[in-house]
């Protein structure tokens, strides 16, 4: 009598834990975890969070999965995650283009810093000032001297019409006295726009750091846009030690980070932070980064927060003049 | 030589076994699509292109280029058994194959056709290799004016050359660049057309345009057709005794894969045309004129050496310049702008190791050719005896995972599903559905460098085209392009009357 009891008790816990209301309900994560990069794959961004997710694959328990949902300039992929599951299932590779940018020049996107929750900040990508190799500039005041001795506006490459990039090198310049210039946009950062610079249509062009070592010697960087030197590329010194600073901070810089949809369980957000957050500040994970021109700076959660409204409150102005004189 | 040794030796060591495996892997299921009736290498590149999402630049394009020349070869052997092209570019093949066979010779004529394809190939490949760098060290110092005029040209030269009526060209193209707009300005990066939806900024998924409008509108077309397997008769091996044709018509092959590469690196022109001047060369040149379309060998060698050697120099204008110039190459493009890898000039710089794994890949794909084609022989006459209803169901279940699989958005299995309908009814009303791939491709390339033109021209743009001869010199050309079958038709009038 007791042993059919037991035996029914037995297989009634068993039932119960196969439909998931058992005591030993299992812990987070279950199935595979999916990053959401809203940029191509082969892009750098997709190759930080798949080496991530090589790495920390493991150590999570199970297996970290990469999509790439593509378009909008990443708006696509940032509103896909917000509708996800809040589960912390779904994460998102999210940047400072989509997340505010897109967002301020668009409020109807679909998306506002309310709708995530961040687990930490990771990637801040500088912007150079770049010129092919034989023009007579060799720093930041002899490139003003020179724009300035031209009887024409001096052609600018911006890497797209409505991006951090733009904003930041348009505040460069009018900081450094450059009186007249032309913003000619492109698609990204690299490589339509060095080309530009090697087929003449250019005089100079925002740019990143791996241009430098894919072009090799055909173009140079005059100064990067930030205000620390780049551990990997220190040799390139920063415009505001050759006395032009813009005074944006991070802000002048392109980040990114990992971030969950809100109302994600705080005990999944902790255990990604944990496991994801130990690996990104491995010598494994930085070596192959620094090999890639992506530089890392993790910043914990309520720090990344701060970011995204300081990041809105500096570029609202700009994006506001933009819209203004594409009305006029 | 010592230098084309240690080049080769270069490219040899970029090609890994996952490499390798996806070129083997693409040959083989390459030359069975192009083997069943009415699937080409088009289709077949079509349904690889989602499968390449997750492999490395190298391997993606490995698998596409063997779709590319196991399909362009696999129309042969259709040719040759059953009397009906496998492909369109198989047509020529037909003339003197199908005969050859009917005469008991099918053996030998495969073997030739085999063969023919494998110089070809090899002669395409070569021509590739040693061409695409030179121009695209002249094409790096285009601006954007003069990509401008180029992706114009591409335009106006595929709308107007294409098969078929031009206008309906045209429009075809015009849609392709209306598909385009749809999304995200590439010049502002501001939403437009988008109906209102972010899901929409991104554009209409190339894949999902393009599996809907070439593999479901092919579905549609085949079913209205009697769904049948044909049977093929005899017993057909392999003719050892055709290879010393390699060298006692060794100009025959020769002459004819230059003709397929030259007639390659024009736009729009295409394999059907170089297969159809090559036989038509090979017969002005034979002695025995007569003797072509009742078995020639030298007719199979033509037509099969030119459509291969096609292959290799259609990738010229795409790999140096950026630009299309047929729908296949347009579709290896999209898959290569999937993997960020941006075609054109710049590739040499950026992607060099990307772009030599395309060269190895193409030359060892056009080496694997003649092994593969003559080892497997037996398989692809047995795959002509599969019902094509089986062909067709699996092809529909290939579109749909392929599709869904690259973002896992339902949207994107909606827009499939509108541009099968879509085709279908554009081929059912003679419109060409190559310029719309090549329009909705370069349509992006035109509009941003047009632009950008203006921008850096200001209020002058006249003086900014007249100061660039080689711009003004290639729109001139795309104009004749355009001009170029109303001119004809008015030149046949004048002939039908006087």
């Amino acid at each position: 009598m007791n042993r059919t009891i037991a035996r029914l008790g037995f297989a009634a816990c068993a039932f119960l834990a196969a439909i998931g209301f058992g005591p030993a309900q299992a812990e987070f994560p279950e199935k595979p975890v999916t990053i959401v990069v809203p940029w191509q794959a082969g892009s750098s961004p997709d190759v930080a969070m798949r080496t991530l997710a090589s790495l920390a694959s493991d150590d999570l328990g199970q297996p970290i999965v990469v999509q790439n949902i593509v378009g909008g300039s990443g708006s696509v992929g940032t509103l896909a995650v917000r509708n996800a599951e809040a589960d912390g299932y779904t994460l998102l590779n999210n940047w400072v283009a989509p997340h505010v940018v897109a967002r301020l020049f668009n409020p109807d996107i679909g998306y506002n810093d309310e709708d995530f929750a961040p687990l930490f900040g990771l990637i801040a990508l500088p912007f150079t000032l770049a010129v092919r190799s034989d023009h007579p500039a060799t720093d930041v005041p002899s490139f003003v001297e020179w724009a300035n001795a031209q009887d024409r506006p001096v052609n600018v490459g911006i890497c797209a019409a409505l991006s951090v990039p733009r904003m930041v090198m348009e505040e460069f310049l009018r900081t450094s006295g450059v009186e007249s210039y032309k913003p000619v946009p492109f698609n990204g950062c690299m490589p339509d726009n060095v080309k530009a610079l090697l087929d003449g249509s250019l005089d100079a062009t925002t740019g990143v750091l791996i241009a430098e070592k894919i072009f090799g010697g055909a173009i140079k960087s005059l100064a990067v846009l930030t205000d620390d030197r780049v551990p990997f590329a220190d040799h390139i010194p920063t415009a505001k030690e050759q006395g032009v600073d813009i005074g944006w901070g991070k802000t002048s810089q392109g980040w990114a980070g990992i971030v969950a949809p809100a109302g994600t369980p705080e005990g999944a957000l902790e255990k990604l932070r944990a496991v994801l957050g130990k690996h990104v500040q491995t010598p494994a994970f930085l070596d192959k980064m620094t090999a890639q021109f992506i530089p890392i700076e993790y910043s914990g959660p309520d720090e990344f927060r701060a970011l995204w409204s300081r990041s809105a409150e500096l570029l609202e102005p700009a994006v506001q003049r933009l819209l203004k004189e594409k009305k006029n | 030589m010592a230098e084309v040794g240690a080049l080769l030796a270069e490219l040899g060591g970029l090609v890994g076994v996952a490499q390798a495996s996806a070129l083997l892997i693409g040959l083989i299921l390459g030359i069975i699509v192009g083997v069943l009736p009415g699937l080409g290498p088009l289709l077949g590149v079509t349904l690889a292109i989602p499968f390449t999402f997750h492999m490395d630049p190298v391997s993606s394009i490995a698998l596409l280029i063997g779709f590319y020349q196991g399909g362009s070869y696999g129309g042969a052997v259709t040719a040759t058994v059953l009397g009906i092209p496998g492909t369109p570019i198989a047509a020529a093949t037909l003339l003197d194959a199908h005969p050859m066979a009917l005469a008991g010779r099918a053996s030998e004529a495969v073997t030739l056709a085999t063969l023919a394809s494998w110089i070809g190939g090899l002669i395409g490949g070569t021509v590739l290799l040693l061409t695409a760098p030179a121009l695209a060290k002249i094409a790096v110092r285009f601006g954007p004016a003069e990509t401008f005029a180029l992706a114009a040209l591409g335009l106006t030269a595929i709308a107007s050359l294409s098969q078929g009526s031009t206008l309906k060209g045209l429009l075809s193209g015009l849609f392709g660049l209306m598909c385009a707009t749809i999304g995200t300005d590439p010049f502002t990066g501001i939403a437009r057309f988008n109906f209102g939806r972010t899901e929409f900024s991104g554009g209409l998924t190339f894949v999902a345009l393009l599996v809907g409008l070439f593999a479901i509108s092919e579905v549609l077309m085949q079913i209205e057709r009697t769904l049948r397997g044909w049977q093929a008769s005899g017993r057909i091996g392999v003719a050892f005794s055709m290879f010393k044709t390699v060298f006692t018509r060794f100009f025959g092959y020769v002459r004819a894969s230059l003709v397929g590469v030259g007639i390659g690196i024009i736009p729009a022109v295409g394999g059907v045309t170089s297969a159809f001047l090559a036989y038509k060369l090979a017969r002005d040149f034979s002695k025995e004129p007569e003797r072509f379309g009742k078995g020639a060998p030298e007719g199979v060698i033509a037509s099969e050496a030119a459509n291969s050697a096609t292959t290799g120099g259609a990738l010229i204008p795409m790999l140096a310049l950026g630009i299309p110039g047929d729908p296949i190459v347009a579709v290896m493009m999209g898959g290569l702008l999937i993997h960020g890898v941006t075609p054109g000039p710049m590739l040499f710089f950026t992607n060099l190791e990307v772009l030599n794994g395309i060269f190895a890949t193409f030359l060892i794909g056009a080496l694997l050719l003649l092994p593969l084609g003559l080892a497997l022989l037996p398989l692809f006459i047995r795959v002509l005896r599969v019902p094509l209803d089986y062909m067709l169901a699996g092809v529909l279940l290939l579109a749909i995972f392929g599709t869904f699989a690259v973002q896992r958005q339902t949207l994107d299995l909606w827009i499939m599903w509108l541009f099968g309908i879509v085709g279908y009814a554009m081929r059912k009303a003679g419109f060409p559905l190559a310029p719309l791939v090549i329009g909705f491709v370069l349509g992006p390339i035109v509009e941003v460098n047009l632009r950008r033109a203006a921008t850096l021209a200001s209020s002058d743009m006249a003086g900014y085209f007249l100061g660039r001869p080689i711009a003004l010199g290639i729109l001139v050309l795309a104009l004749l392009a355009l001009a170029f079958p109303v001119l004809r038709a008015l030149w046949q009038r004048r002939a039908a009357a006087g």
